[in-house]
């Protein structure tokens, strides 16, 4: 019998819609799917840039409605995909500073899901840093952003929590099933 | 206890793909319950070395038997598709997605008399059976009560075949409205996936339009009836790249109602939702 490829295999089809609950009209938002060592990507792009959305004062809602499709091919089930957004704002002189980060994992059963992530951005330190924050729209980033993946102790990290990005995603998969992993119940 | 290397050992040759100590999905022969089956599972593991082992020595064989068998399934993948097929069945020739449906209204503020033109989007596997891929609807008016909402209700049906799941359908809405002159100008853009779930769903297509770069195009394009609109509108909407050097501001709601069926995904082992 010809040699048949059924290594189980991971669909991502949907959109990053928008975002809602950040204080400033104007964001957009740097995305990437991460997954683990045995994971390949096969075909589409894992990252990707929103374009700069502003949104009317009145309004509550920020559109991205960016598109991906993503398949992966799976070894092994941990590093399933995570989504790790980056939502980054734009002041009235045209500077950028950060406006949250946030990651989600992707849901396990097939079908159509809307994911949304919270996002929260580092506190500044210190009375006159918080008051530079405010009028000077100075923001602390994170320099090193492995400690967001990562389950490690953040103990003393002060963090301050922003708006919501919401992610419409379609997952398919292939094959779990040959392999005797069952991604849901069925009732 | 495990000589042959770890069970999570990640130098796994990216082709050889069911065999090896580095793939958790090696499929066990015997099933080990209670205590009685530690013992089994123990001679399991070492089975599963000398295994390891055996395939290691007759590596190079095994790859020169399986390259014959690779080219042969190449040729009849398509584009690098990692789907399997039944080859004895020749009719076979993939799986079909259709899709139905109405652009229903949409809530846009600032403008009226707006149309309505759809475009579906897919992939280069996907190939059209039958249906029209774009089409333009009727300019649409709001009512003369304090409405905000422009009602369309222009139908569409489509239906796909497709040997690869990548560049799913998605709909891309172009809005044109005539200005005071009657000149054609775009008023927003919006696309979405067709949902991946069979059955009826809603969705809200957020609309945008571009900005122009500068405050003089812009009053330029407000006398010459041409506002800032995309050159290939189509091109960047449905892929994710080239997005974010552009600026743009919102423009309104439209709402849009699929009906999607499948056909055939059970055969490739696809499952597009919770069975």
């Amino acid at each position: 019998m010809s040699q048949i490829i059924n290594t189980p295999q991971v669909h991502l089809i949907g959109e990053v819609k928008g975002a809602y609950g950040f204080e400033t009209d104007r964001l957009f938002c740097k995305f990437n799917v991460r997954v683990g060592h045995n994971w390949t990507l096969l075909s589409g792009k894992d990252a990707g840039e929103t374009y700069e959305e502003i949104k009317e004062e009145t309004e509550e809602y920020i559109i991205w409605d960016h598109p991906f499709d993503i398949h992966y091919k799976a070894k092994t089930i941990r590093g399933w995909p995570k989504f790790f957004v980056e939502v980054w704002q734009i002041d009235s002189e045209g500077r950028y500073s950060i406006s949250g980060y946030g990651i989600a994992t992707v849901p396990f059963t097939p079908g159509q899901h809307k994911m949304q992530i919270k996002c929260w951005r580092p506190r500044p330190q210190g009375f006159w840093k918080r008051v530079a924050s405010r009028i000077l729209g100075i923001q602390p980033e994170l320099q090193f952003k492995d400690m967001l993946l990562s389950s490690a102790e953040r103990f003393g990290f002060e963090a301050e929590t922003t708006g919501t990005v919401e992610i419409d995603v379609g997952v398919i998969v292939k094959d779990f099933q040959l392999h005797g992993v069952e991604l849901y119940t069925e009732i | 206890m495990f000589a042959g290397g770890s069970l999570y050992a990640e130098q796994v040759d990216p082709g050889y793909e069911h065999v090896g100590a580095g793939n958790q999905f090696l499929p066990s022969k015997r099933t080990t319950s209670g205590f009685k089956g530690f013992e089994e599972g123990i001679n399991n593991m070492m089975d599963l070395d000398a295994n390891t082992q055996h395939e290691q020595m007759h590596f190079q064989q095994r790859v020169d038997d399986k390259e014959t068998e690779q080219d042969r399934l190449d040729k009849l993948r398509i584009a690098g598709n990692h789907l399997n097929f039944n080859e004895s069945d020749e009719k076979n020739s993939g799986f079909h997605v259709m899709v139905s449906g109405h652009i229903e209204s949409g809530q846009i503020n600032e403008y009226d008399g707006i149309c309505a033109k759809f475009d579906f989007i897919s992939g280069t596997e996907w190939s059209i059976i039958e249906g029209n891929r774009t089409g333009v609807s009727q300019h649409a008016y709001k009512s003369q009560q304090t409405n905000r909402r422009v009602v369309w209700n222009y139908p569409f049906e489509i239906a796909f075949k497709s040997m690869n799941v990548n560049g799913w359908p998605q709909i891309v809405l172009t809005l044109t409205n005539r200005d005071f002159l009657g000149r054609d100008q775009v008023c927003g853009y919006g696309t979405v996936h067709v949902p991946t779930q069979p059955g009826t769903h809603t969705r809200y297509i957020n609309l945008f339009k571009p900005i122009s770069s500068s405050l003089i195009s812009q009053v330029l394009g407000w006398f010459n009836g041409k506002n800032a609109e995309y050159v290939s509108p189509t091109e960047l909407l449905a892929r994710n790249e080239g997005r974010e050097i552009t600026r743009v501001q919102s423009g309104g709601v439209a709402k849009v109602q699929f009906h999607v069926t499948m056909k055939n995904m059970d055969q490739f082992g696809i499952f597009p939702f919770k069975a």
